[in-house]
């Protein structure tokens, strides 16, 4: 691919054993330099390996990684230009903050003075300006972390590692620093690799997201594009919330597909090729279904149920209808703006979508 | 409590009384015994011998045991258990036996004499397993993630040790060191069989015990010894327990 040509990091068929079990299956893909990429998968799908692997703390089973076009096959942790941020965040507990952060510029033969300003300039980075002599253990949650970010980047890494580095903060400082930590990227243009299981957090920080299941790379995408266009049901379901009808292709048209369900039979955009009879999957996100109490206009998808809970998060709300013939309810998400009328429970009701909302998924 | 401290408490109460008779009543007080006591040269070489003892086996100790504990609770060992147990071995083996072994052993098949280092050698066994309970527990103690930190930020595996292994052990060091230098100091088993011309405190003052008017005298040193054998395995105790957020003297 052509974007890959200013790669900073090139994955080439990794594959890490542990005993019998492959961690890492057989991974292929590049970083571009500059970009803010995640791993995101369920714990044990492989992606902190990947990641410790790109550190030195692993080496490969099999396969190549590049870093800067440098095969890193037998280069040890120390001598690699990546740096990392733990998830415990690793503070050198007998230093101060000063001497942590100035850790890594011991055997750089920097003079002492610009030791001393690199120190300062990385702890004004991360908004820690005075807070040199501090010791370790008299840091909040969300010190040690910006302490390790700090750390981390006053040795000017070609790439930064984040195993999880916001796990372990509340909900309302974690919002704060994924704010904080994207700013931070597009300041220091370090490329950043982010390891994390929230898929919230990987749509908000990322430049591009690989996910990742039982040690393979399912999608590579955009947020945006991971999210309207999923290539899988395993990425499909991981990312935010989707509604799933299988059924059998009955016909291929131009640029779409029907395929019957046992809900009904539904359009659906597609243009590959596809034979009739396949088994497959319509996928369709809760925001793009309608409710309506009476029966929509043709043209769109539409199918009849009834609604068996809904509820009020806030800003939206969302109802579960159940279809006939349906094992799972259908979940719809309504944005509340006041003016839309209320609908009750037990009440039966049209749920309807524009076919090209929908998605069509092979596997 | 009473009859575990009442007879060691007898010892000090008796060493400041002014009789040669250790009875009751007490007749007056005197540190007259104290005072003899730095002046009786025999003593004051066998309390030379045993800080020597125990100050090099203690050392040797817990230079051995610093890199075993590293390896036990780093690396997933095979066999890590038996050679804990094996370490162990010197405290469930009765000392008597493991005396009159190590004398065989040193006389007959090593054909060497009966000095100082043959005492100080069987201290450096049976102190290991000290010295390894209280380092493990230490290194146990730590993220190993910071190891790796060191690592990370450009620091080969000496260096590591170095900055950020040593010093934050180094609690559980001294402790060590304090640990071993009393189970030695103490010994009396070992350098009873193992002593040759020279001896230590303990095979002295049991050789003293003879003579009914050094009685006095003896409690008094062993008064000393109790208060300074307290006194190290209290710092000791408190070294092992500051923990992690130590700002320890051994960081560079």
């Amino acid at each position: 691919m052509a974007e890959h040509t200013d790669a900073v990091i090139e994955i080439k068929d990794v594959s890490k054993l542990f005993g019998p079990v492959a961690a890492v299956d057989g991974v292929s893909f590049g970083i571009i330099r500059g970009e803010f990429f995640s791993l995101l998968g369920p714990s044990g799908c492989g992606k902190t390996t990947l990641l410790r692997m790109l550190a030195g703390f692993e080496q490969p089973s099999r396969g190549e990684i590049l870093i800067d076009g440098q095969p890193m096959a037998g280069v040890p942790a120390n001598k690699r230009p990546t740096n990392m941020v733990f998830q415990s965040y690793a503070i050198f507990p007998h230093l101060n903050v000063e001497e942590n952060v100035g850790y890594g510029l011991r055997n750089r033969k920097l003079g002492k003075g610009e030791t001393r300003s690199r120190v300062a300039a990385a702890l004004d980075l991360v908004k820690l300006s005075g807070y040199g002599k501090r010791a370790a253990h008299q840091l909040s949650g969300g010190q040690r972390q910006r302490v390790a970010l700090a750390r981390a980047l006053v040795c000017r890494p070609k790439v930064l590692l984040l195993d999880e580095p916001l796990g372990a903060l509340d909900k309302k400082l974690r919002e704060e620093m994924q704010l904080e930590l994207r700013q931070l990227q597009r300041n220091v243009g370090i490329t950043f690799v982010f390891v994390t299981h929230d898929q919230e957090e990987a749509l908000t920080l990322s430049d591009r997201i690989a996910v990742m299941s039982s040690g393979k790379v399912l999608q590579i995408a955009r947020s945006d594009d991971l999210y309207e266009n999923p290539n899988c049901r395993e990425v499909a379901e991981f990312i935010g919330n989707m509604n799933l009808f299988e059924g059998k292709v009955a016909a291929v048209g131009q640029g779409n597909v029907t395929i019957a369900t046992p809900a009904g039979t539904f359009t659906v955009p597609h243009t590959a090729p596809i034979g009739a009879g396949s088994v497959v999957h319509l996928a369709v996100r809760p925001e793009k279904l309608a409710l309506s109490a009476d029966k929509p206009a043709t043209g769109l998808n539409a199918v009849k149920g009834r609604i068996i809970a809904q509820t009020y998060l806030g800003d939206r709300r969302q109802f579960l209808t159940q279809i006939d013939g349906m094992a799972k309810p259908l979940a719809i998400s309504r944005q509340i703006s006041g003016a839309e009328a209320q609908i009750s429970t037990n009440t039966d009701i049209w749920v309807a979508w524009p076919p090209q909302l929908g998605r069509l998924l092979t596997s | 409590m009473l009859f575990l401290y009442g007879p060691i408490l007898l010892a000090p109460l008796f060493s400041v009384n002014d009789s040669i008779f250790a009875t009751f009543p007490l007749k007056g007080f005197t540190l007259r015994h104290y005072a003899e006591m730095a002046n009786n040269t025999g003593l004051l070489k066998a309390l030379r011998n045993s800080l020597i003892v125990a100050a090099s086996s203690s050392l040797i100790a817990t230079a051995v045991s610093v890199p075993a504990a590293i390896a036990l609770t780093r690396y997933k060992l095979r066999g890590s258990g038996l050679i804990m147990t094996a370490m162990s071995a010197p405290l469930v083996i009765p000392s008597i036996i493991f005396g009159v072994a190590l004398l065989i052993i040193i006389l007959r098949f090593l054909d060497l004499e009966l000095t100082l280092w043959t005492i100080g050698a069987s201290h450096v066994f049976i102190s290991i397993p000290f010295a390894m309970t209280v380092l493990m527990s230490r290194l146990e103690g730590f993220d190993k993630s910071l190891e790796e930190a060191s690592r990370d930020l450009g620091e080969g595996a000496w260096m590591t040790f170095l900055r950020v292994t040593l010093p934050l052990a180094m609690s559980g060091i001294v402790s060590s060191l304090l640990l071993c230098f009393v189970t030695s100091f103490d010994e009396f088993v070992l350098a009873f069989f193992l002593s040759g011309t020279e001896t230590t405190l303990p095979v002295y003052l049991f050789g003293q015990l003879r003579f009914p008017n050094k009685l006095p005298g003896m409690l008094a040193l062993g008064t000393t010894i109790l208060m300074f054998s307290a006194l190290i395995v209290i710092l000791a105790e408190i070294l092992r327990r500051r923990g992690v957020q130590s700002n320890s003297p051994g960081a560079v």
